[in-house]
């Protein structure tokens, strides 16, 4: 008995939402099980937030960067900017002149490690050099 | 794959900034964006006192913290090649500083609205005088967008052309300028993954060490400290 054209792709079609169908089952078991077991494995690390990044990046005081430091993560700009600067290993000068850094208030980022630690998973939002 | 590094021993060095002004003379520095700079401090307590020079330029990390966030707000000018080296795409960076704000070194520098020649109304120095489309891409500098030190790529990357990346290190033209200018020695530049390279040999010899190692980075730039010096 021959097949004809169109049968051929309704088989095919079928077949291939019976694959679709079971992966999308295989998927949903992945990720319940991983959902499930995901408190066993965060006990050390940081809690991970979604961050909201929105306009264009700048550094300006009501820039993007400082928005998010300052009303996401209600940091105060003493936190950063009230220190005197001891490390003077710097290459921009403006970065290690302790002084200026009290009078003008160039952020020391000694203080980034508070949140920003080194040691995490390299692409979790915590390390310094992950983001 | 070689793993270029830097070798600046602070016991060595005297301070008269040469590797500053090669760095100038080689990468046309713009005014108040230089790549590598002196820092001159004292250590110990009268009359026991000393002077430390520590000069800075880019560390060209492993884990480049700029490269993270230039990466993260999705502009990805910053890379880092096979031989470690991290480079910034002029055409690429917007200009929002933020590599220079995580930086832990201080290092990526914002040129100015305007491009200035070093000396504004002096005339051109040193390699200012190359047109700027002859220019290696490292050299096309732009206005309002960051900078910093190569590793003097433009030379790294004749040399793995020519197939003598053994000579890096050694030969004028494939070896950083800052490098090879150093009138004390203070400076070597070459393969952190060849044993037997001079630079591989003396990190070991000096015990020498990276700077500022809780940030994680993972500097390619390394010191031999002298007494007192702050790492």
């Amino acid at each position: 008995m021959k097949t004809t054209h169109s049968e051929v792709s309704v088989q095919v079609d079928a077949g291939l939402i019976g694959v679709k169908r079971s992966k999308t089952l295989m998927v949903s078991m992945a990720l319940g099980l991983s959902l499930a077991m995901a408190p066993a494995f965060s006990a050390d690390a940081p809690p991970k937030k979604k961050m909201s990044f929105t306009g264009k990046p700048s550094m300006a005081v009501d820039g993007r960067f400082h928005k998010l430091h300052e009303k996401q993560e209600k940091l105060d700009c003493a936190d950063c900017h009230d220190k005197v600067q001891e490390d003077i290993l710097y290459l921009r000068k403006d970065d290690r002149m302790s002084q200026k850094l009290a009078d003008e208030g160039q952020a020391d980022r000694k203080g980034c490690l508070t949140c920003h630690k080194p040691g995490y998973k390299p692409d979790g939002p915590h390390s310094f050099w992950g983001v | 794959m070689a793993k270029f590094v830097r070798l600046i021993d602070t016991k060595r060095c005297m301070g008269c900034r040469s590797c500053m002004a090669a760095c100038a003379a080689e990468n046309h520095f713009t005014p108040d964006a230089q790549w590598n700079a002196m820092i001159e401090y004292e250590v110990g307590t009268y009359p026991t006192v000393h002077k430390i020079y520590n000069t800075m330029n880019c560390m060209h990390c492993e884990r480049p913290s700029c490269k993270a966030i230039c990466d993260h707000i999705g502009v990805k000018a910053i890379t880092k090649n096979e031989f470690g080296v991290v480079l910034i795409d002029y055409n690429k960076c917007i200009g929002c500083g933020y590599c220079a704000s995580v930086c832990p070194y201080g290092v990526p520098q914002m040129n100015a609205d305007k491009l200035q020649p070093l000396y504004p109304g002096k005339g051109l120095n040193g390699a200012e005088n190359i047109a700027y489309a002859d220019r290696h891409p490292t050299h096309q500098k732009k206005a309002k967008t960051a900078e910093k030190c190569t590793f003097c790529w433009h030379k790294l990357e004749k040399a793995i052309k020519d197939g003598k990346t053994d000579r890096i290190g050694k030969d004028q033209d494939y070896t950083p300028a800052c490098d090879l200018v150093c009138p004390t020695q203070a400076r070597w530049f070459g393969d952190l993954d060849d044993p037997k390279s001079e630079v591989s040999m003396r990190i070991k010899a000096t015990n020498a060490v990276q700077l500022k190692t809780h940030f994680g980075n993972g500097p390619q730039v390394y010191y031999t400290l002298d007494k007192g010096a702050k790492s």
